[in-house]
């Protein structure tokens, strides 16, 4: 069964759409006015009819950390949804580049099934349940009442690289870190070499009071992209993930607050958690390497002796690069899944040409989905000719969406991505420009124009760039000769 | 006599090396005959097609005349074999897709065309048989082995599903890999060199990790690795492992994050690495599909 939920809210364009034809695609589908009452009527409505997929199609429903999705997204999982099964549409990737009500609609019900079709060649995300361990590790320097608070609250304090002392704090050297949030494993060492793994229910890190040393020896055992070759953190920022806090001196927000954060959140009885990682088939994996090889979160290792692999679900990150490079198709992800992803442009056939050029445009959930909507909350308008699709990251999408595009009988393919540095999941958008650059070459021989694919590698502050960029690409398809588009 | 299973065999554009393959079955080949009745083949130059229970096509569809042939065995076979990578993806025949029919045959008659009229007319593309009619069974290569040949027929006469291969060649490559299973933003090599640029091969190492660029990761097993262990990279003959979608982008997409993609774009055949053997299948994935 699907369900669809239009939040209209207080947007008059969007209120008076004729959505009858919204209506015909799924079981049900509610219009829903306000977003306060609205939240009950959506948790009501799927407890009732347990659907396989619902929908929300709303202004910003996938808002980087928007407290509502947050709120909604929990609301259905403890009625016993899977994450898998929800899916989001924004109305500002609509509304950027449609230029009537006719236009509106069409892309709605492009987007809605194409939202639905995602979540029905998807599988559930796994849950995982933790009871959190009491005990926090500290890295760098923290005030001393902040320690108090904890220690009031039952919670044992270990510090490293800090200037107060607790627990192990004679150790010097951060080693590994593994493990799911309530429980992480970090191995820490001192300067003899002796090493121990301890079990931490939550990590508290203030990145400024690090030295350049300590700083690297975490992004290397966590993982963290260092953007630019520095440890610097975005400013609204003070999660790097869950169970793992960010604080600096000059954040007033967080400070004096964490300590409750901290100890509300190892003080649960049992945190469940749904993890967005691929999946193996074990029947069909060949051992190559390659998944360990692109793999920059090291989730992956194979034992050639004994003909073994070994995925780590706690590190993997769910970006689909392996998902992608795997030549065996040993890989899935539940969100992003191959069936979707082959099936994606056989979806959009339909969709109108109307300014003479079809685009194609896939953006990253990161900084692609960030960019296009601070471009169309700033009032900007783009060109009918595009078709926006949301992908986890750009290590997701591989060189055949090319091909399928053309054939589909779009005209130009755009790539929007998060600039190399940028990239969460680490190698994404480089892997991205590698396959894309390689398959440029492949395009030139093929007698096709190169140009028709570009990529928008994306940086925050430099948005007038990536918009300007988009219009300035369907002008250019607009002005390639006829002849070019010979498949 | 009338009891045994009927089988055809027919040509197609290919080169006859898959029939040769058949023959090579050679010390099994009696025992096989017994089994089997003989009607049209190539061999024994009856041309007549009529109904039977196994029809075999070699070669790729690239004229009008494949086009009947490929048409009416299927009508008249109740299980149909595509038989070589000519058949099953296309093959290098399939090639000739990157340019358009015009230019190919100006190339070859350098503007002298025959026009006679019982000459065949080539398509403009060449597919490979399933994209014109439903295959029941694949057997891949170019050529295939004739072990391959003899376990599907084998199977098939004994009412069995040909087996079918799912995972890709390293699986059975006996070469060694040590730098793949490390995670590091690094290419595994810093240039790409061709086999004869190497001054020395290591041959129980992994081509890759000698920077030599080798379809093995996105090409099905089942041949044995015969190439990569007697010193010369996979060229993908066998096709890619059921379910991708373009063994060639598979490639692009695998290949890309393991070797600097700059050196690869220096050989001088891009096209012809990777999509050797199945250009003319991947620009014929959608028609199939729908």
């Amino acid at each position: 069964m699907k369900i669809t939920f239009m939040v209209t809210q207080n947007d008059d364009s969007i209120k008076s759409l004729d959505i009858t034809q919204l209506e015909q695609q799924a079981d049900i589908t509610l219009r829903i006015e306000d977003s306060k009452n609205g939240l009950e009527q959506i948790i009501d409505t799927c407890n009732q009819h347990r659907p396989d997929s619902v929908v929300l199609i709303a202004k910003e429903p996938l808002r980087f950390r928007d407290d509502r999705r947050i709120n909604l997204q929990n609301r259905l999982i403890d009625i016993g949804m899977n994450p898998a099964s929800i899916g989001f549409v924004n109305l500002n990737m609509i509304t950027l580049c449609a230029e009537n009500e006719t236009q509106i609609i069409e892309r709605l019900l492009l987007t809605a099934d194409l939202a639905h079709s995602r979540v029905a060649h998807g599988s559930p995300l796994p849950m995982e349940q933790v009871k959190p361990v009491g005990r926090c590790l500290i890295i760098g320097d923290v005030n001393e009442n902040e320690i108090n608070q904890l220690k009031e609250k039952g919670i044992q304090v270990d510090t490293i690289w800090s200037d107060l002392t607790a627990g192990k704090s004679s150790l010097s050297v951060f080693d590994k870190f593994s493990g799911l949030p309530g429980e992480y494993r970090i191995t820490l060492g001192d300067d003899n070499g002796e090493k121990e793994t301890i079990i931490y229910g939550a990590v508290v890190i203030n990145v400024e009071s690090l030295n350049e040393d300590q700083k690297e020896q975490l992004a290397e055992a966590m993982k963290i992209p260092l953007p630019d070759g520095e440890f610097t953190l975005p400013p609204d920022r003070y999660v790097l993930t869950t169970g793992v806090w960010l604080i600096n001196g000059s954040n007033n927000q967080i400070n004096g607050q964490w300590p409750d954060a901290v100890s509300g959140f190892l003080n649960q009885e049992v945190i469940s958690m749904h993890l967005d990682a691929c999946n193996v088939d074990l029947d069909k994996c060949s051992l190559c390497g390659t998944c360990v090889k692109t793999c920059m979160f090291s989730a992956n290792s194979i034992d050639t002796e004994k003909k073994e692999i070994s995925f780590d679900q706690t590190r993997c990150t769910g970006c689909g690069n392996c998902v992608t490079a795997c030549p065996v198709l040993a890989r899935d992800l539940p969100h992003y899944s191959n069936s979707y992803m082959t099936h994606l442009v056989g979806h959009l056939q339909s969709f109108k040409d109307n300014n003479g050029v079809k685009i194609l445009a896939l953006f990253c959930e990161n900084s692609g989905y960030k960019a296009l909507n601070a471009i169309a909350n700033a009032g900007k308008k783009l060109t009918p000719s595009y078709f926006f699709v949301p992908v986890k990251c750009g290590a997701r999408i591989g060189t055949e969406i090319i091909p399928d595009s053309f054939r589909a009988g779009f005209d130009g393919v755009a790539l929007l991505v998060c600039a190399r540095d940028r990239c969460n999941d680490l190698v994404g958008s480089l892997d991205l420009e590698r396959r894309f650059n390689l398959y440029r070459t492949i395009m030139k021989a093929q007698g096709q124009e190169s140009g028709r694919m570009r990529i928008f590698s994306i940086k925050l502050d430099q948005l007038d760039t990536t918009f300007k960029g988009l219009e300035q690409f369907a002008e250019y398809l607009e002005d390639l000769q006829e002849d070019a588009f010979v498949f | 006599m009338q009891d045994k299973p009927t089988v055809a065999i027919g040509l197609l554009s290919g080169c006859f090396g898959c029939l040769t393959s058949l023959l090579d079955i050679a010390d099994d080949l009696p025992g096989l005959l017994e089994k089997i009745n003989l009607r049209r083949t190539p061999f024994n130059d009856v041309k007549e097609v009529e109904q039977v229970s196994i029809g075999i096509l070699e070669g790729a569809v690239a004229t009008s005349a494949n086009v009947s042939l490929a048409q009416e065995m299927r009508k008249k076979s109740e299980v149909l074999i595509a038989l070589g990578t000519c058949s099953t993806f296309g093959g290098i025949g399939g090639l000739r897709n990157l340019e358009p029919v015009e230019k190919v045959l100006d190339s070859v008659y350098k503007g002298k065309i025959p026009n006679a009229s019982d000459v065949p007319e080539l398509l403009p593309k060449v597919m490979p048989l399933g994209a014109l009619v439903p295959v029941d069974v694949m057997i891949r290569g170019c050529p295939p082995s004739s072990d391959d040949i003899l376990q599907a027929l084998t199977a098939l006469l004994s009412n069995e599903k040909p087996a079918e291969y799912i995972k890709n060649l390293c699986n059975q490559c006996p070469r060694t890999k040590k730098n793949i299973m490390n995670p590091r933003r690094e290419f595994l090599t810093e240039g790409v060199r061709a086999v004869m640029e190497l001054e020395e091969i290591d041959p129980y190492r992994c081509f890759l990790e000698q920077g030599v660029v080798c379809a093995g990761l996105v090409t099905v097993e089942g041949c044995g690795a015969r190439c990569t262990s007697n010193n010369i990279p996979c060229r993908g003959c066998y096709g890619p492992v059921p379910g991708v979608h373009g063994q060639g982008n598979k490639f692009v997409n695998t290949i890309s994050c393991l070797l600097p993609a700059g050196g690869i774009m220096f050989h001088d055949d891009i096209v012809g690495t990777g999509y050797r053997f199945c250009l003319a299948d991947d620009t014929y994935f959608h028609d199939k599909e729908n």
